[in-house]
């Protein structure tokens, strides 16, 4: 608790000098709106925010859904098969040095305006993360353990489920919440470039109407969005990693 | 080198000697560069699958508790029968652990870690265990009570056991066969047999005289490995 309100300071410091700047420097409302403005507006058009968050949310949950359905499969053969991994790893890491927004326009040709393309941006950007955390995860598990579960002479899928897979959680948990830190960026991308609904969509319409209140309401959600994801991530990780010393 | 069924052989020599290398090979993890193991009269490969297989580090699974854990081997060999869990109770009562069955390894000390690992070696049910410096970890008071349940791995549950160890007196309070390893290369150095009965103590004046053998034996070995 001690700690949580310790990150209250600089935060409300911000606001403050945020909030006193604009009033000094009268500063019009459509380039930068105050503060205090921009929570009113979040709760005064919550409504219409609502909806848009919930599109919004729904990408990057599926968007993470889809990420987990490949990271997983893909850093479990990595680690089983040496020659998957040499093959690969060097195309994981392109894919990487692609930007990923670059890709938007077409995704959005190929995929359409729907949720489809943003539940595939939020997912490029989300498999990375998992599935180099999940494979270094795999790779951390002791040789002598593996050597315990050779002479009992494991099987693959007992060697999987009983000893890789609980010793990886740690680090893929470390990765997930990496990703969903990162994830509404690609679904806003996807959203800015063609969308008929989202938080992205709102915000590119509400830019064009000079209605930097709601863009900034729009940022908010989003990053309450993205806090809740962390959030709800840790609360899973906590439950799962029960076994995990205290400190 | 010869162990007889159901005797207790410890193994000592000089750190680096190729102890650990010796076991590696026997679990097939290593394969020989040359000479043969034999099992009951037979050739074979390895002792992968009469063996069970102890060391210093607990290797007790984190995120199971300690009956969970000294229950694996029972679940990977697919050998879980009714009474598994009452087994593994009695055991845990044999063995001081009694009360502990739910804990998770990390709220335990050391000693019942190594305890639950030794559980776990006789749930193995395998004829043979390999312990490979199973006690070094622990302080010095924990060691001495464990080395007594170390003896009734052979003496109540008939296992035949290997060990190897650091701890010369360990090995005279234990074995009935000491064998002083060589190093570069390993070989059989001297093979002491060791008949006064078990369970010994220090103080036993057969231990203190073959201390002093095995410990110059040693010390030896290691001015000429230098």
């Amino acid at each position: 608790m001690h700690n949580r309100s310790a990150a209250l300071v600089p935060l409300c410091a911000f606001f403050i000098v945020w909030e006193v700047g604009c009033r000094l420097f009268n500063v019009q409302p459509f380039i930068l709106p105050p503060p205090s403005r921009v929570f009113a507006v979040s709760f005064l058009q919550a409504s219409i925010l609502f909806t848009h968050a919930m599109t919004t949310a729904a990408e990057i949950l599926l968007g993470l859904a889809l990420a987990l359905a490949v990271a997983v499969p893909l850093a479990t053969s990595m680690f089983y098969h040496k020659i998957v991994e040499r093959a690969l790893s060097p195309l994981l890491v392109a894919s990487q040095a692609i930007p990923v927004f670059a890709l938007a326009p077409l995704l959005i040709v190929w995929l359409g305006y729907g949720v489809t393309s943003k539940v595939v941006m939020a997912a490029v950007i989300i498999f990375f993360p998992i599935t180099v955390s999940l494979l270094e995860g795999f790779k951390n598990c002791d040789k002598d353990y593996e050597l315990l579960f050779d002479l009992m002479d494991a099987s693959f899928w007992q060697k999987l489920r009983l000893l890789h897979w609980p010793w990886a959680l740690p680090s893929f948990f470390a990765g997930l919440k990496m990703a969903v830190a990162v994830a509404t960026i690609g679904a806003v991308i996807g959203e800015w470039v063609g969308a008929q609904r989202g938080l992205g969509y709102l915000m590119i319409q509400m830019n064009a109407r000079l209605r930097a209140d709601m863009v900034f309401a729009s940022i908010l959600w989003l990053t309450l969005i993205g806090m809740g994801l962390w959030g709800l991530v840790g609360l899973v990780e906590n439950k799962v990693l029960y076994w995990k010393k205290e400190g | 080198m010869e162990v007889p069924r159901g005797a207790f052989c410890a193994l000592v020599g000089p750190s680096g000697c190729g102890k650990s290398t010796f076991f590696d090979v026997l679990m097939g993890v290593l394969s020989m560069d040359s000479g043969e193991i034999s099992w009951g009269g037979q050739t074979v490969n390895d002792l992968k699958h009469v063996a069970a297989y102890m060391q210093q580090k607990d290797l007790l699974l984190p995120w199971l508790s300690l009956e969970e854990n000294a229950l694996l081997p029972m679940k990977i060999l697919k050998r879980q029968k009714e009474d598994d869990r009452k087994t593994v109770r009695d055991l845990f009562a044999r063995f001081g652990l009694s009360g502990f069955e739910n804990y998770l390894p990390h709220q335990v000390s050391g000693g019942m870690r190594q305890r639950t690992a030794l559980v776990r070696t006789l749930t193995f049910d395998r004829e043979l265990a390999l312990l490979d410096e199973p006690l070094s970890a622990l302080d010095a008071l924990t060691r001495s009570i464990l080395q007594e349940e170390l003896l009734n791995l052979q003496l109540e549950f008939g296992k035949t056991v290997l060990m190897i160890t650091h701890d010369v007196e360990e090995a005279l309070l234990l074995a009935d066969d000491v064998v002083i390893l060589s190093s570069s290369p390993m070989r059989p150095l001297e093979h002491i047999h060791i008949t006064s009965p078990k369970p010994r103590r220090p103080s036993d004046p057969e231990i203190g005289r073959y201390k002093e053998v095995v410990l110059s034996e040693l010390k030896r070995e290691l001015t000429v490995a230098q």
